[in-house]
């Protein structure tokens, strides 16, 4: 009797002590590990590695600013970070991870044209929402709808009017390309040159190529050169745009350098690289860092006052609202934090940014059309080490 | 503007000797190839330009300070990879130091970031104009430099006691211990010197491009190998007109064919020469497994 | 005791191999100052292993080398070579692709007085002419001769106080043989102490003061060069008739 008794106690207590601790489990389950879980995918290497870290930063002050305000609706936001490295390998294998294993709501990322082909169309297959802040190539999310988005606007709609302006008025006559073949962002940005000359009635006197992350541009400047162009388009991510410009007037050569929207975009890494000899570079854009209009303002004057940067880089700009927009959709369709609901809140994240109108965030305001984001269309030039935007050029 | 094209290729090849050099001399010496060269020579570029934007002090005394650290990494390469690992497994030299070189990338990205840092010219106001081709500051300050390096030590291996000494244990290393020259020492100073260029030949480079890549190490690596293998593994002279050709076939490749192919090229290039010169350009004998 | 005669090398029970193959199993062998001292034997007889562990190209497995009274066992060889003990192993090995010159100078690697220095290369070019006028050409291109001589010289460059000769006649013609061993004797006459490893006996005999004979890895005579050469059961016995 004792003994059964006793027994009996022990199981009793073994029983409460295993109710509690699943109580407990259950608690931080909606507690603790109840967060807006967010996926980032970086990419530490390659030619848009710098985009990329700038885009890291943007995204973390989102989300900073986020949770600092009290969460979404009293639950905090959580961003898990991926880094591609650049490889579109891993970038397949990072997706599903993101996917089924940290059960993000959406995604964030990649920064470039060519990152995103692989990872919008793996998350669209995993019907995982994706917003990529920054890829620009025409056609990058065939595969990727309906749940692949991009706020930069494709630099053939975006930029061929402002670049075709550009030159109309400044009367252009001979131009160069400089591109890399193998690379598709940068392949776009050559055949954008070519379409926007061709349609000019510029000649295209000289193209050379190289491969990118490059060390040595001095051969194909040199044989630009040759050529006496009066403009060189920069078919390049910024990084290379910025030491092919170096190398441009470091062999005494005077024409002018142009570059699509993609080059406004990498702006700050552009003149990183290229220094000085940046100076005066036209390109077209489809961000203003010192907008004018209030969300925006308020917004850029916080980020600045916070980051200490006096301008904000696009990619910062585009990944910053990507976050906040993502936010905005879990809000409106009140999207449960738990992991059971998981796979219907994406389908409602889906739903919300598609059906998203002029979202006004710090990069000014923002409507998807099939994804893509319709932009306004500037012209930028780099004046004292900045590309700034040219508004006497509307 | 084919002189100016000759002229850049002429450049290029001038900073691949650099680092082409400090491969064959250890190879000469302990007959193995240190796979953490081209690293060293990316740290000491990292660096380099960080004392140039960074700190006031002139050009000349940045690129010392890149000389002397590419030095010392490779001296701690030697003891980390080489001093300590059997002579019986040449292979595992080979997979330490390329783990050295790993390491060496990761902390430089860990320390300073993985951009693309850029390199300040120097004397950017000089421009020679030679009719039919011009020379730039930089480019004048490079081919001095790496020309000085060369031909200094192509002085201190043929004119001076230790750099007799390092071709007596590059002949024969035993029979130099028999005639009292210390051949541990002497391995560890083909290291530093090989350290030495590696890091003249990492900034010049960085001069050359106006940037330096924490990830370029190995491509410098791979491009040095590929030198010596044409000009024959641990020939001084086959090393430095292998490079030059090199140099020279890249540039001329990108600018009139395309960049895509400038690998492709050399590849196939340095095929042909081994298919028919399995020994190199200037190599005395099969190479380096035959030498033991 | 007159400090001419006094032991310059003492090796005691020394043991060594490769591997674990013993090439020496129990050898003791002094020279004294100004000696010129023979270790003949058959073939694998571990003559040359002998020299190998004295002068560091091998570790001994036991026993003792000694050097002017000072313990010098396993020592590097580089370090032997600052003690006083040049090794010239057998096969002349010349450094191929450096000149003549270079050879030598080599040879004073240890050395830093430079005008020394100097002094020993003319020294060296007066006892062998034939390098002077070679001294600019590479040591690979000279003949068998001309590189014994080089190895002998490039060893004097040290100022050894015991210079270790191995198989100097190996493969070359009976007329060199006689013009080395003219030379070794001419060193010796001029106060060089040698131990020398020959396997060819007569001329081994014909030029030491004294001999050890090596069977198997273990000293199995010793004597005067005369009271060796008078043995004919030794030399036929062990040695054969020589050459």
């Amino acid at each position: 009797m004792i003994r059964a008794g006793t027994a009996g106690r022990v199981t009793a207590g073994l029983t409460a002590a295993t109710l509690v601790l699943a109580a407990c489990g259950e608690g931080s389950g909606s507690g603790g590990a109840a967060v807006y879980r967010i996926g980032l995918v970086t990419s530490s290497a390659g030619p848009f590695a710098s985009n990329a870290k700038t885009m890291e930063a943007g995204a973390a002050y989102a989300v900073k600013l986020l949770n600092e305000a009290g969460g979404i609706g009293g639950t905090e936001v959580e961003l898990v970070k991926v880094d591609s490295q650049n490889n579109p390998a891993t970038t397949a294998t990072l997706i599903p991870q993101l996917a089924t294993k940290q059960k993000v709501l959406a995604i964030v990322g990649p920064v470039d044209s060519a990152g995103c082909e692989v990872a919008c169309t793996a998350a669209n297959k995993l019907k995982v929402p994706i917003v990529s802040p920054g890829a620009a190539r025409p056609g990058v999310l065939e595969n990727a709808r309906p749940y692949g988005f991009t706020i930069a606007q494709p630099d053939a709609d975006n930029s061929t009017p402002v670049l075709t302006k550009i030159v109309q008025e400044k009367g252009l006559k001979r131009a160069a390309i400089i591109g890399d073949e193998a690379n598709a962002t940068t392949k776009a940005q050559a055949d954008l040159f070519r379409s926007v000359f061709g349609s000019t009635g510029v000649q295209v006197v000289k193209t050379a190529t190289f491969k990118s992350g490059d060390s040595s541009f001095a051969s194909q400047v040199t044989s630009v050169a040759s050529a006496k162009p009066d403009v060189l388009a920069l078919a390049a991510g910024p990084d290379d745009a910025g030491r092919i410009a170096r190398e441009v007037r470091s062999q005494g050569q005077t024409f002018t350098l142009l570059g699509t929207g993609s080059l406004q975009s990498g702006g700050a890494a552009y003149v990183a690289a290229g220094g000085k000899a940046t100076e005066g570079t036209l390109a077209a854009a489809q961000y203003d860092p010192h907008s004018a209009a209030p969300a925006a303002k308020a917004l850029l004057d916080k980020a600045q006052a916070a980051s200490g940067q006096a301008e904000i880089p696009l990619n910062f700009a585009y990944a910053f609202d990507a976050v906040h927009m993502i936010a905005k959709a879990i809000e409106e369709k009140g999207v449960k934090s738990d992991s059971d609901g998981v796979v219907k809140g994406r389908v409602a994240v889906q739903e919300a940014l598609n059906g998203m109108r002029n979202h006004q965030g710090m990069a000014d305001a923002t409507t998807f059309k099939d994804g893509i984001a319709q932009r306004p269309q500037l012209r930028a030039v780099v004046q004292n080490g900045k590309f700034v935007i040219d508004k006497s050029a509307g | 503007m084919l002189a100016q094209q000759l002229f850049n290729g002429l450049l290029l090849g001038a900073t691949f000797c650099l680092v082409a050099l400090g491969f064959n001399l250890v190879v000469g010496a302990m007959d193995r190839l240190n796979f953490a060269l081209g690293e060293t020579a990316m740290v000491s570029a990292v660096l380099g330009a960080l004392i140039m934007t960074e700190t006031p002090v002139p050009f000349p005394v940045a690129f010392a300070a890149a000389t002397a650290i590419g030095g010392g990494v490779a001296v701690a390469v030697y003891y980390l990879s080489f001093r300590f690992v059997s002579a019986d497994f040449p292979t595992a030299s080979i997979l330490s130091s390329l783990g050295c070189g790993l390491v060496l990338t990761a902390v430089v990205t860990k320390a300073f970031g993985s951009h693309q840092r850029s390199v300040p010219d120097v004397l950017s106001g000089v421009r020679l104009d030679l009719g039919v081709l011009t020379v730039s500051g930089a480019q004048l300050v490079i081919l001095l430099l790496a020309t000085l390096l060369t031909a200094g030590l192509y002085l201190f291996l043929e004119r001076t006691p230790w750099g007799t000494a390092i071709r007596a244990v590059s002949d024969d290393a035993t029979m130099a211990g028999l005639l009292g020259v210390p051949v541990q020492r002497v391995i560890l100073l083909t290291f530093a010197l090989s350290g030495v260029l590696a890091g003249a030949a990492g900034l010049l480079t960085g001069l050359a491009y106006h940037s330096i890549s924490p990830f370029d190490g190995f491509t410098t690596t791979l491009t040095a190998l590929m030198i010596i293998v044409l000009g024959g593994l641990g020939s001084v002279t086959g090393g430095v007109v292998a490079a030059l050709v090199i140099g020279l076939i890249q540039t001329l490749t990108v600018a009139y064919l395309s960049a895509t192919l400038r690998d492709l090229i050399v590849f196939i290039l340095v095929g042909i020469v081994l298919l028919v010169r399995p020994q190199g350009l200037f190599g005395r004998n099969a190479g380096v497994l035959e030498r033991v | 005791m007159a400090p001419e005669r006094e032991e310059l090398l003492k090796v005691t029970n020394l043991r060594a191999g490769y591997g674990r193959v013993t090439g020496v199993a129990d050898v003791s062998v002094e020279v004294r100052r100004g000696e010129l001292v023979a270790v003949l034997g058959p073939n694998g007889a571990g003559k040359s292993t002998v020299l190998r562990a004295v002068s560091g190209m091998i570790r001994p497995w036991g026993g003792g080398v000694a050097l002017d009274g000072r313990d010098v066992t396993g020592m590097r060889s580089d370090l032997l070579v600052r003690a006083g003990m040049v090794h010239v192993p057998e096969g002349r090995r010349v450094l191929p692709r450096l000149t003549v010159e270079e050879n030598l100078r080599v040879g004073a690697f240890t050395r830093r007085n430079r005008p020394a220095v100097r002094a020993a290369l003319d020294e060296v070019f007066d006892r062998f002419p034939r390098l002077r006028d070679r001294r600019a050409q590479k040591a690979g291109t000279l003949s068998g001769g001309e590189q014994q001589m080089l190895v002998i010289g490039r060893a004097l460059m040290a100022r050894p106080k015991l210079l270790l000769l191995d198989e100097p006649s190996l493969g070359l013609s009976p007329l060199l043989v006689r013009e080395v061993f003219a030379m070794i004797r001419t060193l010796a006459a001029d106060g060089q102490t040698v131990l020398l490893v020959e396997q060819n006996v007569a001329q081994g005999l014909a030029a030491a003061d004294r001999g050890y004979v090596l069977t198997a890895g273990r000293v199995t005579a010793s004597g005067a060069s005369a009271e060796l050469s008078a043995d004919p059961s030794l030399l036929r016995g062990y040695l054969g008739s020589g050459e």
